[in-house]
């Protein structure tokens, strides 16, 4: 557990404190799974309200490309991801909920690492 | 570089003799007891500046996706919760049963929050203070509440109607600003995040009374008590809401609802859904199974 991490568990403690609250439902995700891919980048929509990433990964001898929904450039910039960071052809390994259609290969991105070594996110 | 602390002992002792011989020295250094100069009385705190609400997706001290935080989204958005009766206690269980039944814990629009639910708003806040006015501008639907200090009134209710962000007034007691609104749309709700689309969310004649000020920790407090007697059945003190000062260089962004290419409500169910959006460029896409999900 880093620092971070300490401190906002600490804060969490105070049971009265707020709610920290995300701004629209996840019901279209499981969240009590996690799944982790590694990919390719190859489209990234950085706009509001919610990033979208695209990520191509090789299953068997075909290609499935993964859509990972983060937060606002709000949320993210302000921790380095800024709209240019990952480009189409840039490696990442994420960890994603899955939509609870399993149909569709996509997700809500739980942690991502960068190409620059940086984590968004807490890695599982 | 030795010499310097010779240099400095020089400059000390000339310091020294200077302040002995010339009584305006002595006056600066030391003001007599009797001083009839009046010490200049410190203002209110300066609140102005970019504040991140504490343990947000945006606090400095969290290090989140935006999508990765279901185990803090639990419990009430004020950390209370009201005690309503009557046709606003009916109204809030039709929501809560509304949004139980399609599993999700709430349900937002465009439509901007309004008070008091703005002040829950989950991104950056930046407040612009002078001394006749204070505006709070949120992030989130960049909406911005005013509060006057000019010792205005609340305007009369027959002639102004009210609004999301309802009317604010406020003074300064000490280094506490305290500040009253009234005038507020009915749309908005308390304790909840959502909106009464009945317009039975709250009263017509709820105060919101807040305290705002620097705390012990250094983080910008809001504590909120909200008096209604149409709605409620005693007045409701949410836990206190506080705010980190967001590192330097960090800007005010805009959060707009209008771009959103992936989030609609169901017309019959009332459900949120998430749909992917459309790839930009197509050729990427070469699996089936990626895309909307409708």
């Amino acid at each position: 557990m880093n620092l971070k991490s300490m401190l906002f568990g600490l804060a969490l403690l105070g049971s009265a404190a707020p709610a920290a609250l995300a701004h629209h439902s996840y019901s279209a995700f499981d969240m009590s799974k996690l799944v982790a891919i590694a990919g390719t980048v190859s489209e990234v929509q950085f706009r509001n309200p919610h990033v979208w990433l695209f990520v191509d990964v090789l299953a068997g001898d075909k290609t499935e490309t993964w859509a990972i929904e983060a937060g606002g450039p709000n949320i993210l910039m302000r921790q380095g991801w800024m709209a240019n960071t990952l480009k189409p052809g840039d490696k990442v390994d994420l960890q994603l909920a899955p939509m609870r259609d399993e149909t569709k290969t996509g997700g809500a991105l739980q942690a991502l690492r960068l190409p620059n070594g940086k984590t968004i996110g807490t890695w599982k | 570089m030795k010499t310097l602390p010779l240099v400095h002992a020089v400059i000390a002792l000339l310091a020294i003799l200077a302040a002995s011989a010339n009584p305006l020295f002595a006056i600066a250094a030391t003001p007599p007891a009797t001083s009839s100069v009046a010490k200049p009385k410190a203002g209110p705190p300066d609140l102005s500046g970019l504040w991140m609400p504490v343990g947000s997706s945006v606090d400095p001290l969290v290090n989140s996706t935006g999508a990765d935080n279901p185990d803090t989204n639990v419990g009430p958005p004020f950390g209370t919760t009201p005690e309503l009766k009557g046709v606003y206690l009916e109204s809030a269980r039709k929501r809560a049963e509304a949004l139980a039944k399609v599993g999700s814990e709430f349900k937002t629009s465009c439509k901007v929050l309004g008070m008091p639910t703005n002040m829950v708003g989950p991104y950056a806040v930046e407040i612009m203070q002078t001394p006749t006015q204070i505006n709070w501008a949120q992030e989130f639907l960049r909406e911005t509440r005013r509060i006057y200090l000019d010792g205005r009134a609340h305007p009369n209710p027959e002639e102004a109607p009210s609004t999301f962000e309802g009317h604010s007034v406020a003074r300064w007691e000490e280094n506490v600003l305290v500040v009253e609104t009234t005038h507020i749309r009915q749309e908005t709700t308390l304790g909840e995040y959502g909106h009464a689309d009945d317009a039975l969310g709250h009263g017509p004649r709820m105060i919101i009374k807040e305290r705002i000020f620097i705390n012990d920790e250094g983080l910008l407090q809001v504590d909120g008590r909200v008096e209604d007697p149409d709605a409620l059945v005693k007045p409701w003190q949410w836990a206190p809401l506080t705010f980190r000062r967001a590192p330097k260089g960090v800007e005010f962004m805009e959060f707009v609802c209008e771009d959103s290419n992936n989030e609609s409500i169901d017309p019959v169910t009332g459900a949120e859904i998430t749909t992917i959006p459309e790839r930009r460029n197509l050729n990427q896409a070469n699996n089936k199974n990626q895309g909307d999900t409708k």
